[in-house]
This record gives structure tokens, C-alpha cells and sequence, in this order.
């Protein structure tokens, strides 16, 4: 697949989502799987219009050189999850890709945006520590069976293959959008929690009653 | 996931993971013992007399504003300039354009004729640009060009990604633009300004910048194209914060180099940095005594190892444009000609080369309207520095 062919696949699979949660909440009586169909055909046709020249799923190319492979099996999985039932990455899995994205954003920005004389993002083009660090991180996922282990696989088939727009690893395993999320995956949970538990020790209030 | 699967998927992260570390360690610019600077410093042409010739590329036209040029050496001892111009600086209607001037110094510069500009790269890289900037352009031996610009989709200058085009035939015709990724972060904030070194290997370092939450200076290594995907790159930092841009390398030996940087910060002087492993790593940056009033700046290595920089002789403007020799490595300096001193004006952006012949030319802007193209000898050079300016 050649890098201006992938580019597309994370803005389809975004606009995908969107209307398939829409599609939940408007066609309640329509089966998932058929909205699930009907929401990738729906993005594909609405990802191909031409806005100013343009295809409209090739607009975010614009502003960001590629998107990351984690984050868009994470937006397949959810597309997955919601059309079939059984989601391609389990709450493990899921979480560690979560984590994955904080710490690797939360190493890459800071010094690659200038905190210090030293660029991470530099090691992405050639750097053995890099190398090493992401394929330990594969084998120990693997060796605890983490399907995330599996995503960061095909994240260095890509890059090997370089299917993205990009030269270096760190564009293939991180991306702002997917550092972003994986804050608020993390941190909104853990606000709810510490908020809750506060809410509960100093006014007596009970939390907020759990409906699973 | 089953026993089995893991382990295959363990095999195939092991193959992955070592085919990408055999690519890497397969690239030129990725051993640092491969990197040497090419050494070539044409030596002076015999002069007697001191020789300096000025002349102006474009034609004054109202309206068009013109900023950042550059210059290079073509075959058969041609020179080629590239510079922006538009309406404004970051108009929507700015181009780059290109001149050629024939050579010897009766030569006259052929009219600038644009080789891109917003449309016209946003068709090119299927992306929506909306500005574009800053070319650098520069050539290799025969008639390979390149050009590096900057182009912008959101946003200022601080948004911007570097593009490259390359042409084959001197600049007659030009490759199709290719974005490249120097930033993880949106692939925004790179901007170059500063001419490329050369290093053994068809190898470049090109000066390069980023101007976002820091503003620091770094290197751009670039190869030659050695797949149908075209050159490869990587980048290294020259030093961190949100003080120095616009970095100005010059080679004193095989691995040994100076940088100097524009200066942003409150301190106004030209900062300086020095190398002693081809560019990989860089000193701190510490003063010169040259005053920066945040502007662009450049130097080049003549012949007995001294180094000439064209900068903005002022704390505050712009105005004035002169040349300084420096015989320690760019520590201290001696002021040599005031090319340009007209208060108000603006005189800015300096870039110099030597050509094959030992003469040095100068281009800059000249009062945002014309760029300006001032070629002088080695004597000139010498008769300056004798009776040196205060």
C-alpha cells in the first residue's frame, strides 16, 4: 500500500465510527452488523467527495503527516467491537495500548519540542536503543499472550514496508491524536475515581451507583 | 492468543525488528565514521586587482514584496538564484522563483520564472497549502539541482514542513515535491534558511530549524536517492530551547565545523557552536561579539582557513549589511565593509557561496523589493581587511 493510499485509512476508519455511533442512535431497530456495513460504505462515499480539490478523507494529511498503526487498529477495533460483537483487542490489550500511547507520547513531545539538547524523535531514523526498547516491549506482550503485542508487530511490518509518509519509527507507533486519547482514556477514568472516592471521605455522599 | 501463535508472532517481531535494524545500520548517514565534510574551499584565482561587481536579479515591480534568496553554483560556472515573492510576506499569491545568469561577471541574470507556489504545491503533494516560503536551493556536481522550501497549511510560519523538488537539467524542469516528516508532532515547525554542506558520499548537511513551543536549531541529513521511494533523511538537534534559529554551518576541516546562530532572544548577539564530529553533535551555544537583531545571517570558509559572515551590524535593525572576517574560528572578528547602510531600510537575509573560480558572492534582500547580487575576488577581500573598518 503506498503512503498516499494509507493516509486514507485513518480518516475513513474516524468517519466510520462516527457514523456508526450515530447509526445506534438513530436506527435503533437496524442489526449492528448492518450498521456497521452501511456506516464503512456511508464513509467511503462521504471520504471520497472532493472538497476544494481535494478528496475529503485527504484533508487531515494536511495537517498531519500520518497517523499512527496503534491507534488505527484501536479505531478498527471499535469499529469491529460495534459491528460484530466480539471485539480484535480485549480490555488487556486495550489498556495496554492505552499505556503504550502515554508513555510513548509523554517520552517524545516534551524533548522533541525542545525541553533539553537531546531528540528522542532523532532515534526513530537509526538508533539501536530504539530498536531494542520496541522490540522488548513486543516480546514481553507476547510472552504474557496481550493481543496489543500483535498490533505493535504489524506497527514494524508497516514500517518496515514504509507505508506511511514517514522515515521514522516513532510516526509508525505514536501520533499527537493517539497520545491525546490515550490521556483521556487513562485520566478521565481516574479523575471519576478520585473525584468519587474525595466525594464519598469528606461530605458522606455516596459515589456515583454503578449500573453494570 | 494460543501458545503457538505467540511464539510466531514472537519470530516474526525478532525478523521485523532486525530487518529494520539492518536498514538502519545499511544507511550512510547512519555511521557516524561515513560522515566527513568534502573539503572545497576553491582556492583564489590569481588577482591582482581588487574587483567587486553589484547588480540586482529581479526588476523592481510595485506591489511585490521578495525575501530569502539563495544562490548556487550551476555547470559551466552558471549562477542560479531561487527567492519567495508576493504581494506580502505569506500572501496566498507568493510563488518561488528562479533565475539563471550566465557565466562571467558581463553575464546578465535571465528573468525569474516561478517553480512553485501554493497551488501549484498543494497539487503536487495532494495536501492543502496555503503559503509557501523560504527556498534554498543548491546543486551537486553536473547538472543535479535541488531546492528545499518551506510550505504552510495552517497556521504561520510555525506551521510550516519542509518540501523538496529536484531537477536534473539546471532547473529547466522540476521533479514533483515531496513532503518530508522532521517533526513528530503534526510534521509542523521545520523551516530552512541556511546554505547545505556537502560531505563525502554525495551527502548533505543542510541547516535547518524549528520554531514552535522551542526554537532550535538542527541539522538535515540528506542522501542521495537510492530507491524508487527518492533520498532518504534523518535529522539531528544542534541544541534545544526557544533562543537560536537559522543555523549557518561552515567546515573548517574533515569533522571539524562552526555554527552560527540567529539569535531571538534579549541577549542580541551572534551565537556561535562548534563540532568536532562532522556535525552529529554540537558545542553549547555560547557569544560572539557580533550584534543580532534577530535576523539571518551567514558565513563561509575562504581560503587560509578564515571565515566571512554577512550579517545585520545592530542590536535593534535591519538596516545596515556588513561583512566581518574572523582568523580564530569565528571567537573574534574584524569588521571588513559595510555593503549596505541606509537607516530605515531593510537590508536582510544574507547567503553566500564561493564559486569554482575563488570569487564569493553575496545575495540579499534589498529593501523587501529586489534581491541583490554582490560578487567579489579574493583581493577585494584582502584590500578590505587590510585597512579594516572599526
Amino acid at each position: 500500500m503506498s503512503a498516499y493510499l494509507s493516509s486514507y485509512v485513518f480518516p475513513l476508519l474516524v468517519l466510520a465510527l462516527g457514523l456508526q455511533y450515530l447509526g445506534e442512535r438513530l436506527f435503533r431497530s437496524a442489526s449492528r452488523r448492518r450498521r456497521g456495513i452501511l456506516s464503512c460504505a456511508a464513509a467511503f462515499f462521504i471520504g471520497c467527495i472532493p472538497v476544494d480539490g481535494l478528496p475529503l478523507a485527504r484533508w487531515p494529511a494536511s495537517a498531519n503527516a500520518s497517523f499512527c498503526i496503534p491507534f488505527t487498529l484501536v479505531v478498527l477495533n471499535g469499529i469491529w467491537n460495534r459491528t460484530f460483537g466480539n471485539p480484535l483487542m480485549n480490555g488487556p490489550a486495550l489498556r495496554a495500548a492505552w499505556i503504550f500511547g502515554l508513555v510513548g507520547g509523554g517520552i517524545l513531545y516534551p524533548m522533541a519540542l525542545g525541553w533539553g539538547s537531546w531528540d528522542p524523535y532523532v532515534a526513530g531514523y537509526g538508533s539501536i536503543w530504539l530498536f531494542a526498547a520496541l522490540w522488548l516491549v513486543t516480546i514481553l506482550l507476547l510472552l504474557r499472550k496481550n493481543g496489543f503485542g500483535t498490533v505493535l508487530v504489524l506497527a514494524a511490518l508497516a514500517f518496515d514496508l514504509r507505508i506511511l509518509d514517514s522515515e521514522n519509527a516513532w510516526d509508525y507507533y505514536i501520533d499527537p491524536i493517539y497520545t491525546a486519547s490515550s490521556l483521556a482514556a487513562m485520566g478521565v477514568p481516574l479523575v471519576k475515581k478520585v473525584f468519587n472516592s474525595a466525594r464519598t471521605r469528606l461530605r458522606g455522599i455516596p459515589p456515583h451507583p454503578r449500573h453494570d | 492468543m494460543k501458545t503457538r501463535t505467540a511464539a510466531l508472532l514472537m519470530a516474526a517481531a525478532c525478523l521485523l525488528h532486525a530487518w529494520a535494524a539492518l536498514r538502519w545500520f545499511a544507511s550512510p548517514l547512519y555511521s557516524s565514521s561515513t560522515l566527513r565534510f568534502a573539503q572545497a574551499v576553491p582556492p583564489p584565482e590569481s588577482q591582482d586587482n581588487p574587483c567587486l561587481v553589484e547588480e540586482f536579479i529581479n526588476a523592481p515591480s510595485e506591489g511585490h514584496s521578495v525575501h530569502a534568496a539563495s544562490l548556487c553554483e550551476l555547470s559551466g560556472g552558471r549562477l542560479a538564484a531561487a527567492w519567495y515573492g508576493g504581494s506580502r510576506e505569506g500572501g496566498r499569491d507568493v510563488s518561488v522563483y528562479f533565475a539563471e545568469k550566465s557565466p562571467g561577471n558581463d553575464g546578465r541574470w535571465a528573468a525569474p520564472r516561478p517553480v512553485v507556489n501554493a497551488a501549484s504545491a498543494s497539487r503536487e503533494l495532494d495536501r492543502y497549502v496555503k503559503k509557501v516560503g523560504n527556498p534554498v536551493i543548491f546543486s551537486e556536481p553536473g547538472d543535479q539541482v535541488w531546492l528545499l522550501f518551506v510550505t504552510v497549511s495552517v497556521g504561520g510560519w510555525s506551521g510550516s514542513s519542509l518540501n523538496l523538488k529536484t531537477s536534473k537539467d539546471s532547473g529547466k524542469t522540476w521533479s514533483e515535491s515531496r513532503r518530508l516528516t522532521l517533526s513528530p508532532f503534526f510534521n509542523v515547525s521545520e523551516l530552512v534558511r541556511n546554505r547545505p554542506v556537502p560531505l563525502e558520499g554525495g551527502i548533505l548537511a543542510v541547516p535547518v530549524y524549528h520554531e514552535f513551543l522551542g526554537r532550535f536549531p538542527e541539522v538535515l541529513w540528506l542522501a542521495p536517492a537510492s530507491s524508487a521511494r527518492g533520498h532518504t533523511y534523518r535529522k539531528s538537534r544542534m541544541a534545544g530551547g526557544r533562543r537560536y534559529i537559522q543555523p549557518s554551518i561552515v567546515p573548517l576541516g574533515p569533522n571539524r565545523a562552526v555554527a552560527f546562530y540567529r539569535n531571538m532572544s534579549e541577549d542580541r548577539t551572534v551565537v556561535m557552536a562548534t563540532s568536532n564530529d562532522s556535525g552529529l553533535s554540537w558545542s553549547p551555544p555560547r557569544p560572539t561579539p557580533l550584534p543580532n537583531p534577530n535576523s539571518g545571517l551567514q558565513a563561509i570558509l575562504l581560503p587560509s582557513q578564515r571565515v566571512l559572515i554577512a550579517f545585520n551590524d545592530s542590536r535593534r535593525e535591519r538596516d545596515n549589511l556588513t561583512l566581518a572576517i574572523s582568523e580564530d574560528g569565528g571567537a573574534s572578528w574584524k569588521r571588513i565593509a559595510v555593503m549596505e547602510n541606509t537607516p530605515g531600510a531593510e537590508f536582510s537575509y544574507p547567503y553566500m557561496i564561493r564559486d569554482g573560480k575563488g570569487w564569493t558572492h553575496l545575495v540579499y534582500t534589498w529593501h523587501r523589493k529586489r534581491i541583490k547580487h554582490v560578487a567579489f575576488n579574493d583581493s577585494w577581500i584582502e584590500a578590505h581587511a587590510g585597512g579594516a573598518i572599526p
